[in-house]
């Protein structure tokens, strides 16, 4: 635990010397009462603020996942494994929040919970071993700290939070739908092996997708619908091997999330490619969050090793955070590409 | 309180051997009106639990074997034109039932899935803007192979937090395995088990589930149980507050079943793996026996209120 | 800011400025700017905008340049301009509320000032302010520290704010009474004053009316006597000095006077011991600051008790210090109640100024009757009793004769210095041996503290007389004794003066070397150091404190919990369960044949139902509480894992029955 003397602290503790002194020197008795209840203050200052910080036990929780920009709840466990309540507590959690949390009350025994929305600026990973429990209770003399471990959960390791990148509506930015009505379209059609559905006839359906025993009870014509068996492909392409200024460079990180996110929602399978790592295709939020993971750390510039080979069916989306690029060649093949520093 | 569970568990577990926690947890599910989901490889027992349950409990049964052309009307019904009477009719589905099994669940398309869950969750069936109440008491008893089995189509997180419990059955040990080896059943077995309580008992009982005391420091037990998954470090997606709302059902079910009008922590403790599991989504691994397990630890760390 | 952290800040400025009124040392024009203060404050609670920079700065400088004509030409008087400007500074703040830093500094102006006002006053009315004082501050700069963290109510802390109150002045007082006091000062001299007026060597006849009336309290005795019996509350004869010689209708004392015939005496292990007479009377004095070196007692000295070294004691009583003392003095003296016996010549008794024919021919007249020096003594005492009246302000008739002659023959009227004069001058012109003494005659007595309140207007002076071979004391002086009833109150609030004066200003390394002694008593029986090893009592001394907190920690913890629940938390530890274990998992770590697994059972069920069920049942506890004690007994001595061999814990069980 660390303690120091506030601005306040050290003048008092000036003034006490100097009462101590003069007191001590004209043995005058009511200067004595004076300088006693000076040091009495000082002495509960201490011992207070010391016992009020003693076993105090914190863990975080940050429901995730977290986008940057976004604001999210943190929730702050306390436990005080103290027979007597603590009082007027602040936790600081360098690099979440800057004024940190407060907590009035932590009674014995029971599990003090408090939450607080927090607005996370930058994506990234969030590393906490500690969280610094600050209190100056009862008075404003000294400063008690002490590093408590934030036992995430209730297991004893370090709390790791990961910020996604910041997601963009991309339709907002840049006026157009990212994929035409027909790409959007295309999930669902009236070819292919197994049933999805069954919808009523539009005029155009091929007669052999009519299905005759539902048409037969509803009276109306029905036509099934296939699920396509091989779902359509998206792969995101971000070059992060060139650029150097850090704004456009953020930018480009964020398109490209919203990309993925865009895509993994309506059910593409979708693959990752950048300079330092390249994804191979899949489907589903798991995929989604591994993806965002690496976008999540992931820094510039750092050289191309390999571009994996495009393939055939798929829909080419290139993200470029300004005109340099290294994948020129990928320009006439992309469906799209996205200057970042156009946003 | 409720006298007739310790019948019921007898008869239940003559049938069902080596399976007493099957059991309690499907009693529980029962009284708690909540849903079954059962996972686990064929042939264990899942039908046979279902059907024993309706049998003993004087309950109608369905069975709906989920396939991959299954539409939502062979499960809900349909209004069929009577050119007797100039009108519609109701055909009831096979979901008009008190406990329905709807077997493999995941293989058929996530449009009749959630047909059947939205019933599930409403207790109600609505065709063609009619309204049709679903018989009480209700419980749909899914089952749904593991993931490893290709060809399916797994249930979305949101549609299975509906389902109150996932448990799996696994193997019985190797002697009670042996024992039902030997004995050589058949199904007409169950067939010939005789109720031992009326639906209307079964009501009765689901009403007393309001009347459960619930201690504070019990009810601060649970809440931090579930808050304790959100943000745990394996643990990608917590529970729910719909999560919670069952997690306390079922304990609220646990102890009526165990004779008592209070909760106790350990009724928290008992259902929660069943409850929880299926309701947080780990980072990295997704087998529902890995959730288990960090439910049950994260049980292990929870101090339970003195 | 809030208001109500204004409004403390007011009260904290307002006990600050009280703490130096009561001392009555200002000029009372100050209360004039002072009061501005409520304006000022009043404006800050309201919101009203505050004063401006430049204003505030120059009116600084103004209060700086008032203070210097103060000290050095009003008042004359450092401290008392020092006040005077702290008050001004107040009403200064007052307008000028702005920051959090703004209250901190009025809170430090106030503590400033109840340091001044400690070296203007001594009085009660201090203490009083003093008490205030603490609780406003400990509640001004708990919110102070609230206000930093950006708490808007101070209402979930009442609970430890008054408990910490409480603890300050707890620990006010221990700090209080444990800081080491020094007996002289290390730098400069001290500035306490004193009562400016007292005993001089000299008398004149005529001159002390203004103390006659003087109600400033002198001196509290407290009197318990030692075998011979004493009335508590009449009135009793404090010694000063005696005088010897008349002339000039003045007298001196010879001893103090020319230092003649007086004795040193050095202080010993048990104080100060002038003979080995029986002690008949303890006396317990606290003497204000007086003009005068004399200590005042009853009786014939025997011992003395107190901080003084050395003390002189002459011939015929008078005891005194080596020199006069600026604070108040303190001291214990055992005295015999024997009549001192005549030593010496006696000639300096029988001086007579001369003229003094009408004065012998009236005592012979008066003691005609009688050949007997005590029948003569007496007659003469009653005589000037019987006819003549007591007053404080007798006018001469004739200034041609002597004041004492005008006493006795013209006006017939005056008060203790004339009588007793009258009387040694009589009783020497009859050849009887007189002596003046001077003294105080407490005869207010407070049943609350059982003790004598001396005045200065209890000033008195009586006759000494030589009489068979005894000084015999003689008041012809009649009793004025217009009863002195005074109201209960103020006989209390005397009295909590007189605790105050005694324990608080007159606090003193004495006093903390009695408390000291008082706390070491019980091991002063007991052990003693074998010779020739170091004294380790002083180790003694940490155990019962160490006791004392372990014990209140221990009692603490246990009380933690409700007793349903600690019965069952003994069980688990003593079991080995974790705290996640619940009441049946802990039941099924023991296995069914275990010869406890019956009665834990049942302990868990009640357990469960008297916890968790709404339902509370008295019969339930008891029986719940029974299992509890024998689930105890069987499980001490037991290892704490559950996974003992059964062999060795029935062998356990069988030791204990």
């Amino acid at each position: 635990m660390r303690i120091e003397p506030t601005r306040e602290g050290k003048r008092f503790l000036l003034a006490l010397l100097v009462v101590g002194f003069t007191s001590l020197n004209t043995g005058n008795n009511l200067m004595y009462l004076t300088f006693s209840m000076m040091a009495a203050l000082f002495v509960i200052s201490l011992v207070a603020g010391f016992l009020n910080l003693k076993s105090l036990q914190t863990a975080l929780q940050v429901d995730e996942p977290i986008f940057a920009g976004q604001s999210k709840e943190i929730l702050l466990s306390v436990k005080n494994r103290k027979w007597f309540t603590s009082y007027s507590i602040r936790f600081l959690l360098e690099g979440i929040t800057r004024e940190g949390l407060y907590i009035a009350k932590v009674p014995p025994g029971n599990v003090t919970r408090i939450n607080q929305r927090v607005l996370f600026q930058k994506r990234g990973v969030y590393e906490m071993r500690y969280a610094i429990v600050q209190t100056s209770f009862p008075f404003i003399f000294f400063r008690f700290r002490q590093k408590a471990p934030l036992s995430a959960g209730t297991r004893g390791t370090t709390l790791r939070v990961v910020v996604y990148p910041r997601l963009l509506d991309i339709e907002r930015v840049f006026g157009t739908a990212i994929l035409t009505e027909e790409q959007r379209g295309r999930l669902l059609q009236t070819e292919g092996e197994e049933v999805h559905s069954l919808r009523q006839y539009r005029p155009g359906d091929h007669w052999r997708a009519i299905h005759w025993k539902s048409t037969a009870k509803r009276g109306d014509l029905m036509v099934k619908e296939f699920v396509v068996d091989e779902p359509e492909r998206v792969t995101v392409v971000l070059d992060n091997s060139l650029c150097k200024e850090e704004e456009a460079f953020e930018k480009a990180v964020s398109l490209s999330a919203s990309l993925l996110y865009e895509a993994v929602q309506r059910g593409y399978s979708v693959r990752l490619i950048t300079s330092s790592k390249a994804f191979p295709f899949g489907s589903g939020m798991e995929h989604l969050w591994r993806m965002l993971d690496c976008l999540a750390v992931l820094r510039s510039p750092r050289p191309f090793e390999a571009v994996p080979p495009m393939e055939e069916r798929e829909i080419l989306f290139l993200v470029l955070p300004d005109e340099k690029t290294f994948l020129g060649h990928l320009i006439p093949r992309a469906e799209r590409v996205f200057y970042a520093s156009d946003i | 309180m409720i006298d007739w569970i310790k019948e019921v568990r007898k008869t239940l577990s003559s049938v069902l051997r080596g399976k007493k926690d099957v059991i309690e947890l499907a009693l529980v599910c029962l009284i708690a009106r909540g849903h079954l989901l059962i996972e686990d490889i064929p042939g264990v027992g899942k039908t046979t639990l279902a059907l024993a349950l309706a049998r003993v409990t004087d309950c109608t049964f369905q069975r709906i074997q989920f396939t991959s052309d299954l539409l939502p009307s062979d499960i809900l019904g349909v209004h069929i034109y009577n050119p007797e009477t100039r009108e519609f009719e109701f055909k009831e589905g096979p979901v008009f039932a008190n406990i329905v099994l709807a077997d493999e669940i995941n293989r058929t398309n996530p449009k009749t899935q959630s047909a059947l869950l939205e019933a599930m969750n409403e207790r109600k069936v609505s065709i063609d803007r009619e309204v049709y109440q679903l018989p009480e008491p209700f419980m749909v008893i899914a089952t749904q192979n593991p993931m490893e089995y290709h060809g399916t189509f797994p249930l979305p997180e949101s549609q299975l937090d509906r389902f109150m419990l996932h448990l799996r059955i696994g193997y019985p040990s190797y002697q009670e395995e042996k024992a039902v080896v030997l004995e050589m059943r058949d199904f007409d077995h169950l067939m010939r088990l005789t109720p031992v309580v009326t639906r209307d008992q079964i009501l009765e009982a689901q009403q007393l589930l309001r009347d459960v005391h619930v201690e504070d420091s019990v009810a601060d037990y649970l809440m931090g149980i579930v808050v304790a998954t959100r943000g745990h470090p394996e643990i990608r997606l917590g529970v729910s507050t719909r999560g919670a709302q069952h997690l306390l059902r079922a304990a609220k079910a646990h102890a009526l079943i165990q004779g008592r009008d209070f909760l106790l922590p350990e009724d928290v403790k008992r259902v929660a793996p069943w409850v929880l599991a299926h309701r947080v989504l780990l980072k990295g691994r997704t087998f529902i026996r890995d959730a288990e397990e960090v439910i049950v630890n994260l049980l292990k760390e929870t101090e339970v209120p003195l | 800011m809030p208001p109500i952290y204004k409004l403390i800040t007011c009260l904290v400025a307002l006990v600050g400025d009280l703490s130096l009124i009561t001392t009555g040392e200002l000029n009372p024009l100050i209360y004039i700017p002072g009061s501005l203060m409520f304006v000022g404050y009043y404006r800050a609670i309201k919101g009203l905008p505050q004063a401006h920079r430049y204003l505030t700065g120059t009116l600084s400088t103004v209060v700086l340049l008032l203070f210097f004509f103060d000290a050095f030409y009003l008042s004359r008087d450092i401290i008392v301009g020092v006040s005077h400007m702290s008050i001004l500074f107040h009403t200064l703040k007052s307008f000028d509320i702005k920051d959090p830093w703004d209250p901190l500094q009025v809170f430090f102006m106030s503590l400033i000032q109840l340091l001044l006002a400690s070296e203007l006053t001594r009085s009660l009315a201090f203490g009083a302010v003093f008490l205030l004082f603490i609780v406003l501050i400990v509640f001004a700069i708990f919110y102070s520290h609230l206000m930093k963290e950006g708490v808007p109510t101070v209402r979930p802390f009442l609970r430890p704010l008054f408990s910490i109150m409480g603890i300050v002045v707890l620990l006010t007082a221990i700090f209080f009474v444990s800081t080491p006091r020094l007996r002289g000062s290390l730098i400069g001299v001290g500035l306490s004053r004193g009562i400016r007026s007292g005993f001089s060597e000299s008398i004149k006849l005529g001159g002390l009316e203004e103390v006659k009336l003087d109600p400033t309290v002198v001196m509290r005795v407290t009197v318990k006597p030692m075998g011979r019996p004493f009335i508590q509350g009449n009135p009793l004869y404090l010694r000063g000095s005696t005088f010897e010689l008349y002339r000039e209708d003045t007298w001196i004392d010879l001893d103090r006077a020319f230092q003649t015939s007086s004795r040193k005496y050095r202080a010993g292990p048990g104080g100060i011991v002038f003979s080995d007479a029986r002690r008949d009377l303890y006396q317990e004095v606290v003497l204000e600051p007086l003009d005068s070196e004399l200590l005042f007692y009853t009786g014939t000295p025997v011992m003395l008790q107190s901080e003084a070294g050395e003390v002189y004691l002459t011939e015929d009583g008078a005891l005194s210090l080596p020199r006069k003392r600026s604070k108040r003095f303190r001291y214990i003296i055992y005295t015999t109640t024997d009549p001192r016996p005549v030593k010496g010549p006696l000639m300096e008794y029988l001086q007579l100024p001369g003229g003094l024919r009408r004065v012998k021919a009236l005592a012979e007249e008066v003691a005609g009757g009688t050949s007997e020096p005590m029948q003569k003594a007496h007659s003469v005492e009653a005589y000037l009793r019987q006819n003549y009246t007591y007053s404080l302000n007798p006018s001469r008739v004739d200034r041609s004769v002597s004041p004492v002659e005008d006493f006795l023959f013209n006006t017939r009227r005056g008060y203790c210095e004339y009588y007793a004069t009258a009387m040694v001058l009589m009783l020497r012109t009859l050849g009887i041996p007189a002596r003046l003494v001077t003294g105080y005659l407490a005869v207010e007595y407070n049943q609350y503290g059982n003790y004598y309140i001396v005045r200065q207007r209890d000033a008195h002076t009586w006759v000494e007389a030589a009489v068979d071979g005894l000084w015999l004391t003689f008041d012809p002086t009649p009793s004025t004794a217009e009863e002195i009833s005074r109201s209960d109150l103020l006989l209390f609030l005397d009295f909590l003066k007189m605790k105050w004066q005694r324990y608080v200003v007159g606090f003193s390394s004495y006093d903390q070397r009695r408390i000291a002694g008082l706390l070491a008593r019980p091991i002063r029986f007991g052990f003693k150091a074998p010779a020739g090893r170091p004294d380790l009592r002083w180790v003694v001394y940490p155990v019962p404190v160490l006791f004392t907190a372990v014990l209140l920690i221990y009692l603490m913890r246990r009380h933690r919990l409700p007793p349903v629940s600690r019965f069952f938390f003994e069980i688990r530890r003593s079991l080995g369960g974790e705290p996640s274990i619940t009441g049946t998992e802990l039941l099924q770590q023991l296995p069914p044949s275990h010869p406890l697994f019956g009665e834990l059972r049942e302990f868990v069920l009640l357990y469960h139902r008297l916890r968790f069920s709404p339902r509370r049942d008295e019969d339930l506890f008891r029986r719940y509480e029974a299992l509890y004690r024998s689930l105890r007994k069987a499980l001490r001595g037991r290892s704490p894992s559950p996974e003992v061999p059964e062999e060795r814990y029935t062998r356990n069980q069988g030791q204990q029955v």
